[in-house]
């Protein structure tokens, strides 16, 4: 008899205790848990160590407050950018050149004209997204950096694997993922969660669409030396990643 | 704080609290302890390795983050299993909003496929039944019938009375029976889904 059965007519009993029978062969057929699984769990945990414990662990990746301003900084370059070309006044902007070299001083690459953009607000750069189209890549300043795309584009599973190589910027961030792009603690926290799962760094993220849903799609450079590309939905970093689908870089 | 050779006599507990004092190597060590048990209970109860795996990260992370929460009500390995079937259960959830999207091709399978074929076509058979039970009745089958442990215990992982586990069970089994009729019977006409419950598990895995 199976633990929790009432009584039953014994053809029915017989096969209830069947069904317990076929359940423990299965479970004695369980697979070991994959190497490469015990690899993942042990890099996630060294990972979380560095999270919690930086001040005893030897780190190298930039915190996300860290990160943020030069998020920031590669979207709204990139925009500003494509806003330079768009009505010809890059001449203007390559006028305030000396000064914004002074701003960015501590940026690797701070002397690149496209990088010591003129200061601009995210509304003013989302502004912008939303009435405009136009080609560029956004910029950052440095290469371990996070690039942030805006590009609206709707991605499927074929075509993740080509985030951050799109030219346009022509579409406003999605209502659903503005919690994402205007805080950037919450950018921040989603770019953990993402790292959480798949250790590595952040890389690329562009604010788009994966098979129709909002979403921030974002490439990750792992640690193990490999990529992932990831399409992560709008509750990004609040419970987790929130993630849609992942695949290999 | 005992040395490194002895570790594997240090009680569950020890290592936890070791963790929350900032041992780096005590988490890890609990967890390893644990992991092929966990690992069993991830992958049956979700029945795709892929999902598997990606709940049991969680799971660790989260109890990793949670360890302070911890209050010695239940064994530390109760506490784990509680953390994995929850990550399991959200797991089933997100896949239950995204289940218009189908399953990669060419997955890996979660039963060996070494052995007796007849064996092995069996388990696939009971795989794919137990797949299309709701998340609540697979899970207790799971801790019960697969995992053996006792209701009690198994109430404890789940976070109900043991009455409500014995009736999850009665109630999976029984669904289980009729699933698998024909492999007791092959005469007798299978009461089998109309679809393959492989083809609708992520959708159709009740909470």
């Amino acid at each position: 008899m199976t633990a929790g059965q009432p009584d039953r007519p014994s053809g029915e009993q017989a096969a209830l205790d069947a069904v317990s029978a076929d359940l423990r062969a299965l479970s004695a057929a369980t697979p070991p848990m994959p190497p490469e699984l015990i690899t993942r769990l042990d890099l996630a945990l060294e990972a979380e160590r560095t999270r919690v414990h930086p001040a005893t662990v030897p780190v190298s990746r930039e915190t996300s407050r860290r990160r943020w301003p030069r998020l920031v900084l590669a979207f709204t370059t990139g925009v500003v950018v494509l806003a330079g070309i768009s009505v010809g006044v890059s001449a203007l902007w390559r006028g305030q050149q000396s000064d914004e070299r002074d701003t960015a001083a501590s940026e690797p690459n701070a002397a690149d004209p496209e990088i010591a953009a003129p200061d601009t607000t995210d509304e003013d750069a989302q502004s912008f997204g939303a009435e405009g189209s136009g080609t560029g890549d956004p910029k950052t300043t440095d290469k371990s950096d996070a690039q942030i795309y805006y590009s609206g584009r709707d991605y499927s599973r074929a075509t993740l694997p080509e985030v951050g190589t799109s030219s346009t910027v022509n579409s406003s961030v999605d209502g659903d993922l503005t919690r994402l792009s205007a805080d950037e603690a919450a950018l921040g926290a989603c770019f953990d969660a993402i790292e959480t799962r798949y250790p590595g760094e952040v890389a690329v993220a562009d604010f788009a669409y994966f098979e129709g849903s909002p979403s921030l799609v974002v490439r990750v450079s792992q640690v193990d030396g490999g990529g992932k590309v990831v399409a992560v939905g709008a509750a990004c970093g609040l419970s987790g990643a929130d993630e849609l689908y992942a695949t290999a870089a | 704080m005992a040395p490194v050779s002895d570790v594997n006599e240090v009680p569950d507990d020890e290592l936890l609290r070791r963790h929350l004092v900032g041992d780096h190597e005590a988490f890890g060590e609990l967890f390893r302890r644990h992991r092929e048990r966990l690992w069993a209970v991830a992958l049956r109860t979700l029945g795709h390795p892929e999902d598997a795996a990606d709940a049991l990260q969680d799971a660790m992370i989260s109890a990793y983050r949670a360890a302070g929460r911890f209050r010695g009500d239940s064994a530390v390995t109760t506490w784990l299993h509680r953390i994995v079937v929850n990550a399991c259960l959200d797991r089933v959830r997100r896949n239950k909003v995204r289940a218009a999207q189908p399953l990669p091709e060419g997955g890996p399978e979660p039963v060996s496929t070494e052995g007796d074929p007849s064996k092995v076509a069996t388990n696939m058979a009971v795989e794919e039944a137990l797949n299309a039970l709701p998340f609540d009745q697979r899970a207790a089958l799971v801790l019960v019938d697969m995992m053996g442990y006792p209701v009690s215990e198994t109430g404890r992982i789940l976070d109900v009375p043991e009455g409500t586990v014995k009736s999850r069970c009665a109630r999976g089994r029984t669904r289980l029976a009729e699933l698998l009729g024909h492999l007791r019977n092959p005469d007798a006409d299978p009461v089998v889904p109309s679809t393959s419950p492989r083809a609708d598990r992520r959708g159709e895995s009740g909470t």
